[in-house]
């Protein structure tokens, strides 16, 4: 046969199996656009997971944390009563800051700088006035490094003084986030920007809050100096050592010598792995982006992994299918095949074209599939996109769908499409087409 | 034109054996008109597969217009059947849901060359079968007799030096089975093809220059008639 002749009579074919075609596509269609919404979605879970939640930790920085102490299913944090909680105290500060790991051969000290962040060890609450409004709320206190959140502050001198009446803070970014989602569009006021809130004055009640109080309490006026994503996520930061000051007169005891966490900058992201094993030999739980990112990155793999295995299930129940099918196009076309022979076509002819049929069947399912597929998304980031204006944190886009996604639905619906129907067009040409024909008289 | 030198054909299945041929030696020379007559189920239809290249014998010699059939591979074997030999058969195998044209122009799509002007030459068979007004017809609407017009236009397309039909006017009724049988004869008459038609009808083993009857798969001695 010549391609002309049988690219024609292959389009015959189609276009006589259209009624065949749509039944054997109807499962592949459905398997692929799951797939492929599928992977879709788990990209974009996995983007904004990776990119959005863990991008405040550079590749070079590692988080020093006390570790949390397993007893059963109990998960026991630094306040364990059954597990004296090891501090990191100025020692360890130093200790982390003097590692020593080994480089091409030679011992180097590749931390740049620690920096320190201290809880405050007392309820506090804050009250001001926003809009002329009285507001009030207990929160948590954090003191850090100037150092670590210069970059955050926006007006002001982000220090320690303390013969100062105010006392510089910075907001968390996610906070003014919440505010202008959720609290603002609720009450009806309007949205705050950050040019708006620098050099704002609250005051700070250390020692009181709603549910706690200490036996002595400290009145502060706090001023607004910046906002940052690098201090407490839910509270006010203030320089450490104002932290270490008022620990030291209302805070448990020793809590003035123990830091909640130690951020370290290294010179070269290289050493992270090394430096990281360095901490947690020193009992300390050492975070960094690169280990956080490819954690959650490969649980988000192995939930998308997970619902891609329902739709490779859809596409194998399709694929069942599309084989009973194939089987009855074969036997239904028994007489053509059969003439065809008689006509001049080789047994390999029939095979081929059964087969193209197969492959194009499966192309097209495949990359209508792909189009639903790629429809879903749109739907779902338009929701999503709508959903984000009113819900804080929340994703402009969830779907992140990539042509080489609709590309895999083809090849895999088109590999199905071949499995299911080359025994059936296998069998069909090894037919003796004598023998067919003298079947149909 | 077609030689066979004891040829059988042994059908094996689950163990049992059926001879449906059995040392069957046969020359028919071009041109020729030639019969093959018998029972059901003597082994006449096979042997015509076994001419045509749709079966392959399980032993002896076929030689069919110089090309050796018992050791022609599938390429060789397609190509044989579609520029070599035209079918005719009992049902006609004639595609409901095409037109005339299109059935006729089939063999053409199963050449390994180009074949330029099938179309022209498709209306050409179908005026020398008489269905000249039925080349856009859908088979579907055609009677038995035009069908089988059809699938006799269809063998000669690709301009075949052979002829092969199995029980021709078997699916019809006399007057039509006379005509097809008319048509045969005009066309082994003026085309110059070599025919050769197995039937147990009598009046189309009369029309044949030459006569074999079969029986149980062998040419008995003075089957030549």
């Amino acid at each position: 046969m010549t391609p002309g002749a049988w690219a024609g009579l292959l389009g015959e074919e189609l276009r006589r199996g259209v009624r065949r075609a749509a039944m054997v596509s109807a499962g592949l269609v459905v398997g692929v656009a799951a797939l492929v919404y599928i992977m879709a979605l788990g990209a974009g879970v996995r983007r904004f997971v990776v990119k959005k939640l863990i991008h405040d930790l550079p590749a070079e920085e590692i988080l020093v944390e006390i570790p949390e102490t397993d007893v059963g299913p109990l998960r026991l944090g630094r306040s364990s009563l059954l597990t004296p909680a090891k501090s990191i105290d100025d020692e360890v500060f130093e200790n982390i800051k003097n590692i020593e790991v080994d480089a091409e051969g030679r011992k180097i000290k590749p931390v740049k700088v620690v920096w320190r962040r201290m809880d405050a060890a007392f309820p506090a609450s804050i009250s001001g006035h926003l809009f002329g409004m009285a507001y009030g709320s207990d929160t948590a206190i954090s003191g850090v490094d100037p150092g670590m959140v210069t970059e955050d502050v926006i007006r002001g001198d982000f220090t320690y003084k303390p013969g100062e009446e105010d006392v510089p803070a910075l907001i968390p970014e996610a906070l003014l986030d919440v505010y202008n989602a959720a609290f603002a569009r609720s009450q009806g006021l309007p949205g705050l920007n950050p040019s708006y809130l620098i050099g704002k004055h609250f005051n700070m009640h250390l020692g009181s809050s709603s549910i706690a109080h200490s036996s002595r309490v400290i009145r502060r006026r706090a001023v607004i100096v910046g906002l940052t994503e690098r201090g407490t996520l839910l509270g006010v930061s203030v320089p450490i050592g104002y932290v270490q000051e008022w620990n030291r007169i209302i805070g448990r005891e020793g809590s003035a010598d123990a830091y909640g966490s130690l951020l370290i900058e290294l010179a070269d992201a290289r050493h992270v792995p090394a430096v990281s094993e360095s901490v947690r030999k020193m009992g300390f739980r050492a975070r960094s982006s690169t280990g956080l990112a490819e954690r959650v990155s490969g649980i988000v793999t192995m939930i998308t992994a997970g619902l891609g295995l329902l739709a490779i299930v859809i596409l194998a129940v399709a694929g069942l299918n599309a084989w009973g099918l194939f089987k009855l196009a074969a036997w239904e076309r028994r007489a053509v095949a059969g003439l065809w022979m008689a006509l001049g076509a080789a047994p390999g002819e029939v095979r081929t074209l059964l087969m193209a049929e197969a492959v194009a069947v499966g192309a097209g399912a495949g990359a209508m599939g792909g189009l639903i597929a790629l429809g879903a998304c749109s739907i779902t980031n338009h929701f999503v996109s709508r959903a984000a204006m009113s819900i804080p944190l929340f994703p402009s886009q969830l779907a992140v769908y990539h042509p080489g996604y609709a590309l895999i639905g083809v090849a895999l619906a088109v590999f199905i499409a071949v499995v299911a129907a080359w025994p059936n067009a296998s069998r069909l040409a090894r037919t003796d087409p004598a023998e067919i024909l003298a079947s149909q008289r | 034109m077609i030689r066979l030198d004891n040829v059988s054909k042994v059908y094996a299945s689950s163990g049992s054996k059926a001879i449906a041929l059995d040392g069957v030696t046969l020359h028919v020379p071009r041109n020729a008109f030639f019969a093959i007559v018998g029972r059901s189920g003597s082994g006449k239809s096979t042997l015509l597969n076994i001419i045509g290249g749709l079966t392959r014998s399980t032993g002896g010699k076929v030689v069919v217009d110089d090309i050796d059939l018992s050791s022609a591979d599938e390429k060789t074997g397609a190509a044989f059947r579609n520029e070599k030999v035209g079918f005719v058969f009992q049902s006609f195998h004639v595609p409901g849901d095409r037109t005339a044209l299109e059935n006729v122009m089939l063999p053409a799509r199963f050449s390994s060359k180009t074949v330029g002007g099938a179309r022209r030459r498709a209306y050409e068979c179908l005026e020398k079968v008489g269905l000249a007004g039925c080349a856009n017809a859908v088979c579907s609407s055609l009677s038995g007799g035009q069908l089988q017009r059809v699938a006799i236009a269809r063998a000669l397309l690709m301009n075949p030096p052979l002829l092969l039909a199995d029980e021709p006017t078997g699916n019809l009724d006399i007057g039509t089975g006379t005509e097809i049988l008319e048509l045969f004869s005009n066309l082994h008459r003026e085309e110059g093809l070599t025919l050769v038609v197995v039937t147990h009808e009598e009046n189309v083993a009369s029309a044949a220059d030459q006569v074999m009857t079969l029986d149980d798969g062998k040419f008995p001695e003075g089957s030549d008639r």
